[in-house]
């Protein structure tokens, strides 16, 4: 991981360490959900890369593995059977998974210093060694993607496999998909990437609101979707149309963090006062002859 | 990025940019056979491939499907893949069990009648076998809705339901059934259903889906359900007592066609029941 620079830290005062030593370009995956068979490739080799442990799912009338993500479950395609007003019918699969937004929700929610790094190149990775377990990131999430484990009390989500790309490779699911939907490089060719496939559906395929869901709510991301329909993102599984990190989060680690601080300084400026008025807490001494324990 | 022009040079529709199709791109197999004997289009309006003299090749808008170098004058046959070098009507006596021309039959069980000669239903020449379990069904039984057995992306044949990561991608065995008839039948997608066929008959969950939808067979509604075929009597769904211990192919007719002796797997008749 020795090539990978920290852009953004979590709860960590200061720049972060080594910032501006190395530039790096930005990467980022483009999913072609047009192109997606729902074979489930992507979620076994995320699985096998991961080392991540078996999970017991059980039959819900779908296709879909199961109903939403889980700390040892970090992509899933999820199944939609979508009936148009004309009486059209589309059944669609998007893999869902970390967005690895450029404004991190999950990293500024997080308290914890150095639990989530967002790295120049872009991936958002959480640290579970310095994970407090309080699941900030899970309320400051617009994608409600992290997950938390209550055995270990740490809180996992796609790594966009840093392991892998620091090491020049592109993420397990990548090299796994059958079908070419899912792609891997830099940000830049990603996105150009998308628009032109974006553009052909909608000229050669008749779909007139082909798009790229990069949305600018969370500063764009570095997993972006290629759509049939850009305009009606809540039928891929309920993908939100303009996600952003919930106002709660950012009041309280923006404009009003100072409240906090102003509390913790006057508790100690109130606890230095009581000092100086009062003096030292004093137990009172029991009295001579009276043994502790009480036996007589 | 995939080919998607969507260039006709021709003017016929060929669309030469727009993918690819094996083998080098030709569009119109023996397209040889569009020129006369001395290498000029029969219709010079509609030209795919012509002899040119200067060049002394073969040269078109389309791959020329021919040894492109081959003069019209030495007559090389332009169906290239006959010994013949020229066309035929009908395929050589011995290739084909059922003789020499393509023909449509109706599966042995099926809800119609053969709608291209009805005094013919079924493949005279369809390998059955004549046990007491090989029965054969009908409508005037009950057996009203076609089923075909399939396979998932997410398991491989009978082997992978011992393999724990593609049990959890798909852990239980299924019958998928078109919305229509489940609200027919009062069916709940997850609730158990019970298809028989003259043979035998599977349990299984409902997946109630959209995806399949009724047909219209010689004007009447009919409608169609799909198995998958990965679950049986040994695995991990099986061994924990999750699943009926059942095997779709005991619902399926062991009748073959005469070529390939491939079993009627894609089309047989079933009735549908909630348990």
């Amino acid at each position: 991981m020795s090539n990978l620079r920290i852009q953004k830290i979590s709860g960590h005062s200061g720049a972060p360490p080594g910032q501006g030593a190395q530039r790096q370009e930005q990467v980022a995956k483009l999913i072609d959900t047009t192109t997606c068979i729902g074979c489930k490739a992507c979620e076994v080799a995320c699985m096998e890369w991961n080392d991540l442990p078996f999970r017991e799912t059980s039959f819900d009338n779908t296709y879909q593995t199961m109903p939403d993500m889980a700390w040892n479950y970090w992509t899933l395609i999820r199944f939609d059977e979508h009936t148009h007003a004309d009486g059209s019918f589309q059944w669609l699969m998007r893999k869902d998974g970390c967005m690895h937004c450029a404004d991190p929700g999950c990293l500024a929610a997080c308290p914890a210093d150095g639990a989530i790094v967002q790295y120049q190149n872009g991936i958002v990775d959480f640290q579970q060694d310095n994970c407090i377990g309080c699941q900030y990131c899970v309320i400051g999430c617009p994608f409600n993607v992290p997950k938390f484990n209550p055995h270990t009390k740490r809180v996992f989500k796609c790594t966009l496999c840093s392991d892998r790309v620091a090491q020049g490779l592109e993420p397990a699911c990548i090299k796994a998909c059958p079908t070419g939907c899912l792609h891997f490089g830099t940000k830049d060719d990603m996105k150009a990437l998308g628009e032109s496939r974006a553009q052909q559906l909608r000229d050669q395929s008749g779909f007139d609101h082909a798009g790229v869901y990069d949305p600018a709510g969370v500063g764009g991301t570095s997993v972006m979707y290629v759509l049939h329909d850009i305009t009606n993102t809540e039928f891929y599984g309920g993908l939100p149309p303009d996600p952003r990190v919930p106002m709660t989060v950012r009041l309280w680690k923006g404009p009003l963090k100072w409240l906090g601080s102003l509390a913790m300084i006057g508790g100690l400026i109130g606890v230095t006062l009581h000092y100086l008025r009062y003096g030292p807490k004093t137990v009172p001494q029991p009295a001579k002859g009276d043994a502790p324990g009480g036996s007589q | 990025m995939q080919r998607r022009g969507t260039e006709d040079p021709s003017g016929l529709g060929v669309y030469p940019n727009w993918g690819w199709s094996w083998p080098a791109n030709r569009r119109v197999l023996y397209n040889r056979a569009s020129c006369d004997l001395a290498g000029k289009p029969w219709d010079p309006d509609r030209k795919q491939v012509w002899w040119d003299e200067k060049q002394q090749r073969w040269v078109g808008v389309e791959v020329p499907d021919f040894k492109v170098d081959s003069p019209p004058k030495d007559h090389m046959g332009p169906f290239i893949m006959n010994a013949e070098g020229v066309g035929r009507i009908f395929a050589p006596l011995a290739a084909f069990a059922d003789g020499p021309f393509p023909e449509h039959y109706e599966p042995t069980e099926s809800p119609i009648t053969n709608p291209l000669h009805p005094e013919q239903q079924n493949n005279p020449l369809a390998k059955r076998f004549h046990s007491d379990l090989d029965k054969i069904g009908s409508v005037a039984e009950g057996y009203n809705i076609i089923c075909t057995t399939f396979r998932l992306t997410e398991h491989y044949h009978y082997w992978t339901k011992n393999n724990p990561v593609n049990v959890q991608l798909v852990p239980e065995p299924f019958v998928e059934i078109p919305a229509e008839l489940a609200n027919d039948l009062g069916l709940r997608g997850g609730e158990k259903v019970k298809v028989s066929s003259a043979r035998g008959q599977y349990v299984a969950k409902a997946m109630v889906t959209r995806r399949i939808k009724p047909m219209t067979l010689d004007g009447k509604k009919t409608y169609q359900i799909g198995i998958p075929i990965h679950w049986g009597y040994r695995g991990i769904a099986e061994d924990e007592g999750k699943t009926a211990l059942n095997c779709a192919n005991n619902l399926s007719p062991a009748v073959t066609d005469p070529n390939a002796n491939t079993p009627e797997f894609k089309g047989f008749l079933v009735k549908l029941e909630k348990v």
